[in-house]
């Protein structure tokens, strides 16, 4: 008798490990979308890099001054350094550097945002701070992103964040919108609590956070392990003031207000995505290598930016490789470019190449020339090279 | 019976231990391997940041050893890479760089530098250096040093 209960609860163990509950995001119009442009590269532009620099920059900021000049800038994380380059010759202007040690030190830096060149504010990713400087590497104050600060555990209810040129700091009158993430899977109990954007007023310089991730997408406890799952990219459409959410694994995009926090949901999928599946696996016993090879076989969305010389959308789908093994990289899946128009419908998409060994679409950006995307030269690291795409008509 | 087929299935699963190893002897065995060489070095170019620099802080100190022999995968960028070492890569035999991401170890264990030691040209163990085992390289330096 006591044989059979234990049997019977083994098998309800094995059971319940087993049931962990999934999601099946279909493309509702997978086949059924009609393109009447493509993409196609129209200008390339080379920027000369020193010994210190490698192409490839974790973060970079189109800058434009009174006057006109636009600064192409971006971050040199082995010398601790903003790079700045006139974007319309292509010539080296300067590098601001900033200290390591000391009262102005800047630890680990991986993101930030020029309001004009005598306020920088960075992000140290050691200390989970953002740090208001200037050109000349002072830091002037230190804001902290971990909420309250003394609780060593600030990052179960606070955003962790992995700034890139897609993921950019979004200026809002007086606010500045640092979009972060959860990483991994979401737990039940804090899918209505977490919010993923840190607001900092620049004048209180007070912090706030906004946006909860869609219930939909990431409630239930929904097997998203992994940092790449849950990263947010947005941008904004200063036009109507409304920011733009795309998440990894949805086909449509999310709208806010930035004094709003309620979405809208938009389709703006692309005609050759499949079904996005959550993993069935208990999110404990996932490993990293499990998330990695789910992450490639699947398709998934990333940037999208808004172009507002043309008044439309472009976003970056990641296609699955189906045949993906664990030595697969998520890095190598290849890149599709999907563009909508100003009402998100659907005008075409083009798969440019592979990520990792042509594209480095984290570095991509809007300017009157086209959408920019950094090209990764081949066994070179001589120049930082952009290639631009705009529309034509099929 | 289901204890049974719980127990089977348990004991014929590969260890990770196992499953790196296998994976090794197979990625060694696949490239020309100077019969001189009595360690390998793989040196990840992204993992866990730490682990690298202290992977890298070895290589510059033991370059000139011409039994210690550098896998360098997913690097990022060589042109970092020897400003951060001070070494001219292409000057060096024993660094090979892998460009086919031949050593890409099927593990969690990847993001770490691993460190294998040849008897005979055929791997005989390995172990990372990672937060667990953070003395790796001192211990590796240490047996360079008694040899």
């Amino acid at each position: 008798m006591n044989l059979r209960l234990f049997f019977t609860c083994l098998l309800a163990l094995i059971l319940s490990k087993c049931s962990t509950d999934t999601i099946n995001v279909r493309n509702e119009k997978q086949g059924r979308l009609k393109a009447t442009f493509k993409l196609e590269i129209t200008d390339v532009k080379k920027f000369l890099l020193d010994n210190e620099t490698a192409p490839k920059p974790q973060y970079t900021q189109l800058f434009e001054i009174p006057g006109g000049v636009r600064y192409f800038t971006f971050i040199n994380r082995y010398n601790n350094s903003i790079y700045f380059y006139d974007y319309s010759t292509c010539t080296f202007i300067k590098k601001v550097l900033f200290n390591k040690k000391g009262p102005d030190a800047i630890l680990i830096m991986t993101g930030y945002f020029i309001e004009s060149i005598d306020s920088i504010y960075l992000y140290d990713k050691a200390l989970t701070q953002i740090a208001l400087t200037n050109d000349n590497g002072k830091v002037l104050k230190r804001i902290s992103l971990r909420g309250n600060t003394a609780d060593k555990n600030w990052f179960i209810d606070y955003p962790q964040y992995v700034p890139q040129t897609v993921t950019p700091f979004v200026k809002i009158n007086d606010e500045l919108l640092f979009p972060g993430q959860h990483m991994g899977t979401i737990p039940k109990a804090m899918i209505e609590k977490f919010k993923f954007t840190a607001r900092i007023n620049l004048r209180s310089h007070q912090v706030n956070f906004s946006y909860l991730y869609p219930k939909e997408l990431y409630g239930y406890n929904y097997n998203w392990e992994g940092r790449l799952f849950t990263e947010v990219f947005e941008d904004i459409n200063h036009e109507n003031n409304k920011l733009i959410f795309s998440f990894p694994v949805s086909h449509d995009l999310y709208i806010a207000d930035f004094k709003n926090e309620e979405f809208t949901k938009v389709y703006a999928g692309s005609n050759i995505a499949g079904t996005i599946h959550s993993m069935s696996s208990d999110p404990k016993q996932t490993t990293d290598k499990m998330t990695l090879t789910h992450f490639v076989q699947q398709d998934t969305y990333t940037a999208v930016k808004y172009d507002r010389y043309r008044n439309i959308y472009y976003r970056v789908l990641l296609n699955a490789i189906h045949d993906a093994t664990v030595q697969t990289s998520w890095r190598e899946k290849p890149v599709t470019i999907i563009v909508m128009d100003k009402d998100f419908k659907y005008l075409g998409e083009s798969t440019i190449g592979k990520g990792d060994k042509e594209w480095f679409w984290q570095n991509s950006f809007v300017t009157r020339e086209g959408l920019n995307i950094e090209y990764i030269e081949k066994d070179s690291e001589d120049y930082l090279t952009l290639k631009i795409f705009t529309l034509k008509n099929i | 019976m289901i204890f049974l087929i719980v127990c089977v299935t348990i004991s014929c699963k590969k260890s990770v231990k196992e499953i790196e190893s296998i994976y090794l002897k197979d990625a060694i065995s696949k490239i020309k391997v100077n019969a001189s060489i009595k360690w390998v070095v793989i040196l990840p170019g992204l993992g866990c940041d730490g682990c690298i620099q202290e992977g890298e802080a070895f290589m510059k100190e033991n370059i000139g050893n011409l039994e210690v022999l550098f896998i360098l995968s997913k690097i990022s960028s060589l042109k970092i890479l020897e400003q951060k070492t001070g070494i001219k890569i292409s000057e060096h035999h024993n660094i090979y760089i892998d460009r086919g991401n031949d050593f890409n170890i099927p593990t969690d264990n990847n993001i770490y530098p691993c460190i294998i030691q040849l008897v005979n040209n055929k791997v005989s163990k390995h172990e990372f250096q990672c937060p667990r085992n953070s003395q790796a390289f001192r211990k590796l330096k240490n047996l360079i040093l008694s040899n």
